[in-house]
């Protein structure tokens, strides 16, 4: 249970090649799809989410889940990413779009540091936010509490970057996990 | 056949640039930002690839680098890789700064690959990043082993850069080192293979 003083965790994730892209020069990321290993941590990592904090780009995305089958022929990894995914609140940073096409999705012009600050300070759950753009923002902003970088073994050689340039982030390594797949999880605390 | 290995300390985005500080970059400094526990950690696991190692490789700036600091210490480590042979490429230099340093002048991917079919053991490379670059490229490394600082710096020059085509790699293992180090390494997979 959170106390009323205790503020929830703003945590950014993400899937990368070694050499720290998370799509390629091609915009493609079909390198980073996580085996059902990964997906089991991905998955156990998502399930105590309040709010996903979203960018347009990795919501439109990531809205594939809302429709996404939950039949029993789906594997038992993807059908409870999907339930996970569906059973959170989002909000989307978007100028251009209008509309949310998912449920429990709200719409915000602006990201505004001083109102994720209050919904750090209201969320009893905490709160995950993606792609790497908006994640960026909120890094430089020093919003970020926690990251959880998964890399891939291949180097990609160009694309975009999983972490922001130009933003200095001392960090404190919390847990390291290897997958039978090669993946690495490093989940690093950013220091203030 | 030898086995080149390119051993690195890289900030968490990859970034190798000014690791003490002495070059005036302002990020610089980074590889001294961690515990004595962690340095001693640390320390073990590179002098272990030390002892392991049949040769280093290196470029010139990194000769000169490690070269300075080296020759002036004492100590088991010390002793070990001042006296290893080296091979510094460079078709410049005339006079490496470390000992027992061979200058390799030639063709870069030439020279290594004469280099490894001459030698049998761990060729180590450290630092020397545009070498290293090289190097991937040609598919030329055998084997990674990235110790990984608790930063990540935002800008500087990277280990990896970019490449024609993706490498494919292999885990072999993983370590945190210490408190925050995390320790990786990896084989370089080869289309053949």
């Amino acid at each position: 249970m959170r106390t009323e003083v205790e503020m929830a965790k703003l945590i950014y994730s993400a899937i990368a090649s070694l050499d720290g892209y998370i799509e390629d020069r091609q915009a493609k990321f079909d390198w980073a799809a996580p085996d059902d290993e990964v997906l089991a941590l991905v998955n156990d990592l998502e399930r105590p989410i309040g709010t996903y904090l979203y960018g347009r780009r990795m919501y439109e995305t990531m809205v594939f889940w809302e429709a996404a089958s939950t039949d029993d022929d789906q594997p038992a990894g993807t059908r409870d990413f999907a339930e996970i995914w569906r059973a959170a609140d989002k909000i989307v940073y978007s100028r251009t779009l209008q509309t949310a096409s998912s449920e429990r999705t709200r719409m915000e012009r602006d990201f505004d540091p001083a109102r994720i600050r209050s919904l750090k300070a209201s969320s009893s759950r905490d709160i995950t936010i993606g792609g790497a753009e908006l994640a960026g923002q909120a890094i430089a902003a020093g919003l970020v509490d926690e990251c959880h970088l998964f890399l891939c073994p291949v180097l990609v050689g160009g694309g975009k970057r999983a972490l922001p340039d130009d933003v200095f982030v001392p960090l404190e390594l919390l847990t390291e996990r290897r997958f039978q797949g090669g993946v690495i999880h490093l989940h690093y605390a950013l220091r203030a | 056949m030898g086995k080149i290995i390119l051993s690195e300390n890289v900030s968490l985005d990859g970034v190798v640039q000014d690791p003490t500080g002495e070059e005036g970059f302002k990020l610089g400094g980074w590889f001294l930002q961690i515990g004595d526990k962690d340095r001693e950690e640390w320390a073990k696991i590179e002098f272990a690839g030390a002892l392991n190692a049949e040769a280093l490789l290196l470029g010139r700036r990194s000769d000169e680098f490690f070269g300075e600091r080296w020759l002036s210490r004492s100590g088991e480590w010390a002793d070990r890789l001042n006296s290893m042979p080296k091979y510094v490429v460079s078709s410049t230099l005339q006079e490496p700064k470390w000992s027992n340093a061979t200058v390799l002048t030639g063709d870069v991917v030439a020279e290594v690959s004469k280099l490894k079919r001459a030698l049998g053991g761990d060729i180590v490379v450290y630092g020397s990043v545009q070498l290293a670059h090289t190097l991937i490229e040609h598919d030329l490394v055998d084997e990674l082993r990235l110790m990984i600082y608790p930063v990540a710096l935002g800008a500087g020059e990277r280990l990896f850069g970019e490449t024609s085509d993706k490498k494919q790699l292999r885990l072999i293992d993983a370590q945190a080192v210490g408190d925050n180090l995390a320790y990786l390494t990896y084989e370089l997979v080869r289309e053949s293979q």
